[in-house]
């Protein structure tokens, strides 16, 4: 009996034209395509990356979205709920709070022009790009930058949301849905994975004088990568392309000094032996960084007390008498900090300290905590004049320590000298890309070719050093996917549909009495009226009966 | 959206086809069959339209093949001329029309309704389902596809009017003096919409403004048809 029954219901399937219906849908579901984009940007993803086995920065890339607003929005712990805001209008406690309530992500703008923040504004985005860099979280957290369609998103999200805000009654609310506008984003950003082949590279010239020289060089270093919330916002105008600016305008003063003849061999044994050795040998190590962040200020951090008739005391006596000479009014200053390991920001020329290295670190920074990773160091934030001064008068420095001049200031003059033309073509060549770690992580990475030939064309011979993380044991891990496109669309609330539906089934319905009663029509038009029209008015129903009532719903 | 959104444009389609058919006595005639061959016609017609258009005409930006290109045609700077021979022809539209009403025996209205049903379902499916399916289950919201529905339902009284006209013409009973008047309501009715095109994109008119003009003409178009067409029948 039962297998009858199910016999029959089978046969209605197939007859029925809904069966079909009902198989083919699934299949017209995941062959149809998703979405038509309107309106793309190129987002940027907060930093991810692991150091000394803790994270930093944001694990979270997924993005889709319905946005609200801040500030306006009440922030509200919720899964579908993605913030918008304005990087100038962002706080700290905005920051954490919106970690704390878990929300589903947050989009930073970031303005078109950086340089024309200053003030209070600028300090609140540092100290706000510290704390974003210090924390780690699973909130997705992406910058866009201003454009013009980000502008007309912003302020659609924005209506929506003062519109939403100030409706007091549920009515008005419920208008407002049927007549504005969501915003949703979506992200095309996949989830981050480990770069597993990042290296860093060092690139090492070397100006060889005399053979007694040559065996106690002095190494002038400087880190040229960057550091910001946003990989590729990070053009570190002053941290550190400044230091590296200054490195590469120092070898190319300096390469006056040397011939180039003779080296060949010498290098040669270089290459040889270990550079482990040969740093044992360095009589001191200048290391430079951020030196334009205080105009009228050059820090010499130091680690260990400074005795007289040592390389490193005769330099810094140098550096000062320099200054007094060609910058009256700026002022060197040491300072002695014993080295505290577990800090993580620290001078870089710490490293070398500890391997019982007599360095220093030349910086305008006082402490290396207000070296600021920004997206607001751009080339503009970076004043030409005064990095070729300072860079003077470290060349001027060194050049007397080395060759024991007495008179300090002299030695370069004229088109030997620092030139401020010089230093700011070099700003503009290291500024011109974002030269975030992971970026110039790849195997023959551009910038880092063009740096060398930089580098080489000034000194003899120049090298590369790579550094890889170790896979097992690393302690600097990288991510990728630092930047994506994140797509906005148009979206209306779900209580819109069911309004529409109800407008479709009222205006159904007016349709429908038109066409029952389309013989009234007909008859009203019709040229003769008679009754033997009747029965060819109701089959002409349709041809008007919907206008009539088109013209109702309307 | 969702696929909900994609029901209402669909409802919105679709039903006034369906009551149109259900409610008009077709129905009961059993009129289906002959309303999928009027929609096979309806594709034969676009299939030689599209050749030909294909053939003729240049698409602007690409490189012309000047052995298929009409010599008139090369020449066609100006885009309004160029898309008034576009519309001409839609004119193919009238002969398919005529060839699908002599296929379908029985009286007058309900040839007309069923060719006029057959033909603008057969449009709906072909030319109006995949746009709606893809773009209102889109996640981006858009008007465009709700008056792409309303006006599909314009559409079906415009289909059944140039049935009707066709009809008229064919038949040898109607007064001489309305023969004029049958064929310019039926070229106005091709020409429709290239004119309300024109015209709302001259003066910057918004969509479901241009969308009540197109129903207002269409009403009043569809008047005068039931005018001539009470005469006859």
């Amino acid at each position: 009996m039962w297998f009858d029954q199910g016999n029959e219901l089978f046969d209605v399937c197939r007859t029925s034209f809904f069966a079909y219906l009902l198989l083919a849908l699934p299949i017209f579901v995941s062959i149809s395509p998703t979405c038509l984009a309107s309106k793309e940007f190129s987002a940027f993803r907060l930093q991810q990356f692991e150091l000394h086995g803790s994270s930093y920065g944001t694990s979270g890339s997924l993005l889709n979205l319905e946005t609200r607003i801040l500030p306006g929005s009440p922030m509200v712990s919720s899964p579908r709920r993605c913030y918008v805001v304005r990087l100038v209008d962002l706080t700290v406690n905005m920051y954490k709070d919106l970690l704390t309530a878990q929300v589903a992500g947050i989009v930073i703008i970031v303005p078109a022009d950086l340089s024309s923040i200053s003030g209070e504004i600028r300090d609140q985005i540092q100290e706000l790009e510290q704390a974003m860099l210090a924390d780690f979280t699973t909130v997705p957290v992406y910058f866009i930058q201003e454009t013009q369609e980000v502008n007309q998103v912003y302020q659609t999200i924005k209506e929506s949301a003062e519109s939403l805000g100030a409706a007091s009654t549920a009515l008005q609310t419920l208008f407002h849905h049927v007549h504005g506008n969501g915003v949703q984003l979506v992200s095309s950003l996949g989830s981050p994975k480990v770069m597993s082949d990042a290296q860093i590279l060092s690139i090492q010239g070397a100006l060889i004088g005399t053979k007694s020289s040559r065996s106690f060089p002095i190494l002038i270093s400087t880190h040229y990568d960057s550091m910001s919330p946003a990989a590729e916002l990070s053009f570190g105008g002053d941290a550190n392309g400044s230091g590296a600016v200054s490195l590469l305008e120092l070898a190319r003063v300096f390469s006056h000094l040397y011939s180039t003849r003779g080296t060949q061999k010498y290098l040669e044994d270089q290459v040889d032996s270990s550079d482990q050795s040969d740093l044992q040998d360095t009589r001191l190590v200048v290391c430079l960084d951020s030196l334009t962040t205080n105009p009228d200020k050059l820090f010499v951090h130091v680690s260990r007390s400074i005795r007289e008739g040592t390389m490193l005391n005769t330099f810094i006596n140098n550096l000062k008498k320099a200054a007094i000479h060609l910058e009256p009014s700026l002022t060197v200053e040491v300072i002695q900090r014993k080295i505290r390991t577990e800090n993580l920001l620290s001078w870089e020329h710490e490293k070398f300290h500890l391997k019982k290295i007599n360095a220093i670190t030349i910086s305008s920074s006082e402490s290396p905590s207000l070296v600021k990773s920004s997206m607001l160091d751009v080339k503009d934030n970076v004043d030409t004049e005064n990095l070729a001064a300072k860079t003077r008068i470290v060349a001027e420095a060194l050049a007397a320590s080395l060759y024991n001049v007495t008179e300090v200031g002299t030695a370069f003059s004229g088109s030997l000298g620092v030139s401020d033309e010089s230093v700011n073509s070099l700003l503009e060549f290291v500024t011109s890309q974002p030269r975030s770690a992971q970026l110039l992580a790849g195997k023959q990475n551009k910038f880092v070719q063009s740096l060398r030939n930089v580098l080489a064309r000034y000194t003899h011979e120049t090298s590369l050093f790579t550094m890889k993380p170790d896979k097992r044991d690393a302690n600097l891990v990288f991510y990728d996917g630092t930047s994506g496109t994140i797509v906005a669309y148009d979206v209306k609330p779900a209580v819109f549909d069911l309004v529409l539906s109800l407008a479709i089934a009222a205006y159904i319905g007016a349709v429908y009495l038109a066409i029952k009663n389309f013989s009234l029509i007909y008859d009203s038009l019709s040229y003769k009226l008679s009754s033997s029209n009747h029965h060819t008015s109701s089959t002409t129903n349709g041809t008007s009966g919907s206008h009539t009532s088109k013209v109702k719903a309307q | 959206m969702t696929f909900y959104h994609f029901g209402n444009c669909i409802a919105l389609a679709y039903l006034p086809y369906y009551l149109a058919y259900k409610h008009s006595g077709l129905s009961e005639y059993g009129a289906f069959w002959k309303c999928v061959a009027t929609g096979m016609i309806y594709a034969l017609t676009q299939l030689c339209k599209m050749l030909v258009l294909a053939t003729f005409f240049p698409v602007p930006g690409s490189q012309r093949d000047a052995a298929v290109t009409l010599d008139a045609f090369q020449d066609v700077k100006n885009p309004l001329t160029l898309e008034f021979f576009k519309a001409s022809i839609d004119l193919a539209d009238l002969i398919g029309m005529y060839i699908a009403l002599s296929r379908i025996p029985g009286r007058g209205h309900s040839k007309c309704l069923t060719a006029g049903i057959g033909w603008g379902t057969a449009e709906l499916i072909l030319s109006r389902f995949l746009t709606i399916w893809v773009g209102a289950k889109g996640i981006e919201f858009n008007w465009k596809y709700i008056q792409m529905s309303f006006d599909a339902n314009i559409s079906m009284v415009q289909h059944i009017m140039t049935a009707a006209l066709v009809w008229l013409w064919s038949r040898h009973d109607v007064k001489p003096s309305f023969y004029p008047v049958v064929a310019i309501l039926a070229i106005i009715g091709v020409y429709k919409g290239l004119l309300i095109d024109i015209f709302s994109l001259a003066s910057h008119i918004d969509p479901w403004t241009s969308l009540v003009i197109k129903l207002i003409i269409t009403a009043f178009l569809g008047g005068l048809t039931i005018r001539v067409y009470s005469t006859v029948a």
